[in-house]
């Protein structure tokens, strides 16, 4: 009887293990089918060290952005970042919220920390690292390092629901 | 000697259930599991080799299915492990087969596999996420799996893992508090395993691991929150460690506790140690007020575990647990606006106490490893002062002086009892 319990429990606790992966991998997996593609601009890097170990450090522009925070937002609490697209092509910046949005593509993101003195709000990207094939790897570094064109640089990222993921890297126009 | 007529069937199967000869067998049963794990592990690791040199080549639905795949194989160990039974020779009658040691090393596979694959789908995805959101992924899953295999092994892994939740505030700090949440899920299987398997490695492992990260992860929590509180947190961590491991079969906690107390004192002896501490208590918190009060109930239940003690437990324990006394007076004097130097001074004496207490009870009662760590506390204490800039030279030159005379005086006053005893 003993032993069925503890079998039992065995069994549950490993399905819930499974039922976690599976369910990252879904999430992943529709964000990039569904999701807003939209382009987001990089910031440029310092040329020394881009590269850590296998997967490219990234930097966004929307990092930072001049938008006002209202009362409810603290510093490492969790905001919403509306999205839009400027005439560059590239991601930007519409709006703060404290809650997400009706309609429109939006991140939900960390608030580092609001600086009142220039109103810049400081946001923690979920996703700030590229993984890339080991033989490819100088060539990217090379390129990231060389400070290229803003509008031929950035992260191709599929937005849904809050959730951003990246589906490839384009240095210099050549996509990763 | 069932063969011999010495014993029946019935009571060498009892008495194999008894002594867990199905898992232990012989010596050489014992290498051909060894041989056997070595070499799983060898193919495995064969295995992932090849797997990484065609990683790049795999498309993302590929990735995601081998970690699936990872996670899949793994837990069929577990699950095989536990449901393994024994047929009885002559009833035919089942009943389970005690395999701790698959039991064990399946329960790690399953800890690394898991982690891997959480890791994997990160990596495959370029998704960081946050470190603490990851552990406690990773964690709190396998909290019923270490139970149900009372993998002791495995526990310890997860509390060491649970390391990773006190951080700083530059991003999610709730994960912090979640440590304690970790911690109080393995303490059970803490406190079964020294009842049930006392002495046993993989208890002593358990005990190690569980005071280790108790220990470091209460002491980053209180530097995060109420760093005012780190002397009285660290000092009870260590004395509640020590205390905790008394008397156990392998006395491998108490020997790491009092180290680490010893450590932790010298570092208190320290002017601008405790001038950090007294500027933490100017800006006093909820935090602080909260942590106080569990160094209170902490000190108290110090006490009454030695009030309770037979009194040589109590002449052993005694020496470490005064560590509160300096503990307490420093912080009181923080509060007290009062000098860092004095707090430092109140250290010096109790490290000096505690030094020369240690290497003369265990030179009278011969137990070597008292003496000895009683010296290396004093050595330690010399050492640091030696070099230590906050002393002008003169101090320093005086001070050394003095404490040489003083052992130069107890070396004749031994020598010289010693001689009237032989006589």
């Amino acid at each position: 009887m003993m032993a069925r319990a503890r079998l039992f429990v065995l069994v549950v606790a490993c399905l819930a293990q499974l039922g976690l992966v599976v369910r990252a991998i879904a999430d992943y997996e529709t964000t990039l089918a569904e999701g807003e593609p939209l382009r987001f601009a990089l910031a440029p890097v310092d040329p020394v060290d881009p590269f850590r170990g296998r997967y490219v450090a990234l930097r966004f522009e929307l990092e930072r952005v001049r938008l006002p925070v209202t009362p409810e937002m603290g510093a490492a609490d969790w905001v919403y970042l509306v999205l839009g697209v400027g005439e560059d092509g590239l991601a930007e910046a519409r709006q703060l919220r404290a809650g997400p949005p009706s309609d429109g593509p939006y991140l939900r993101l960390r608030l580092v920390y609001y600086d009142a003195v220039d109103g810049v709000a400081h946001l923690a990207f979920p996703f700030d690292r590229f993984y890339a094939e080991e033989s490819k790897a100088p060539h990217i570094e090379r390129l990231y390092g060389s400070r290229p064109d803003r509008e031929r640089t950035y992260a191709l990222v599929r937005v849904r629901g809050g959730q951003g993921v990246i589906e490839a890297l384009v240095v210099d126009g050549e996509r990763f | 000697m069932v063969d011999t007529g010495v014993l029946d069937a019935p009571a060498a199967d009892r008495l194999r259930a008894h002594y867990h000869l199905d898992e232990l067998g012989s010596a050489a049963s014992r290498t051909l599991l060894a041989f056997a794990v070595m070499g799983a592990g060898l193919v495995g690791a064969g295995i992932a080799l090849l797997v990484a040199h065609n990683w790049d080549d795999m498309s993302r639905p590929q990735r995601a299915g081998l970690c699936f795949a990872l996670l899949v194989l793994a837990q069929s160990a577990c699950i095989f492990a536990l449901a393994r039974v024994r047929v009885e020779r002559h009833t035919g009658a089942t009943r389970p087969l005690r395999t701790e040691a698959w039991r064990e090393a399946a329960a790690v596979f399953l800890t690394a596999s898991f982690g891997a694959s959480l890791a994997l789908v990160s990596q495959t995805y370029h998704a960081q996420g946050e470190l603490g959101d990851f552990l406690l992924a990773w964690i709190v899953p396998m909290i019923p799996v270490v139970y149900v295999l009372d993998a002791r092994v495995s526990a310890g892994l997860l509390v060491l893992l649970a390391l990773g939740l006190p951080r700083g505030r530059d991003h999610a700090i709730d994960e912090g508090y979640l440590f304690h949440f970790v911690l109080a899920s393995i303490l059970p299987l803490v406190v079964r395993a020294r009842r049930v398997h006392p002495g046993e490695r993989r208890t002593s492992a358990l005990e190690i691991a569980f005071a280790a990260s108790a220990s470091i992860g209460g002491a980053l929590l209180v530097a995060r929150d109420a760093p005012s509180v780190l002397a009285l947190a660290l000092s009870l961590a260590f004395v509640g460690a020590y205390l905790a491991g008394y008397g156990a079969a392998r006395g491998v906690l108490p020997d790491l506790a009092t180290l680490a107390l010893g450590v932790t004192s010298l570092a208190f002896t320290f002017e601008s140690v405790v001038d950090e501490l007294y500027r933490a208590l100017r800006g006093w918190g909820p935090a602080d007020t909260a942590y106080t009060v569990v160094a209170m109930l902490g000190t108290a239940l110090v006490g009454f575990v030695l009030f309770r003690a037979p009194a040589e437990r109590r002449r052993d324990e005694l020496p470490y647990a005064v560590v509160l006394v300096p503990a307490w007076l420093v912080f009181g004097l923080g509060l007290a606006d009062g000098s860092p130097a004095i707090g430092a001074l109140l250290f010096d004496v109790y490290v000096f106490g505690l030094g020369l207490e240690r290497l003369y009870t265990g030179i009278a009662i011969g137990h070597r490893k008292r003496s000895n760590f009683g010296l290396l506390v004093l050595s330690g204490l010399f050492l640091v002062r030696f070099f230590d800039e906050e002393l002008s030279f003169v101090v320093r030159g005086l001070g050394m002086m003095g404490v040489g005379a003083a052992f130069l005086v107890m070396n004749a006053y031994l020598g010289r009892r010693d001689m009237e005893g032989a006589r």
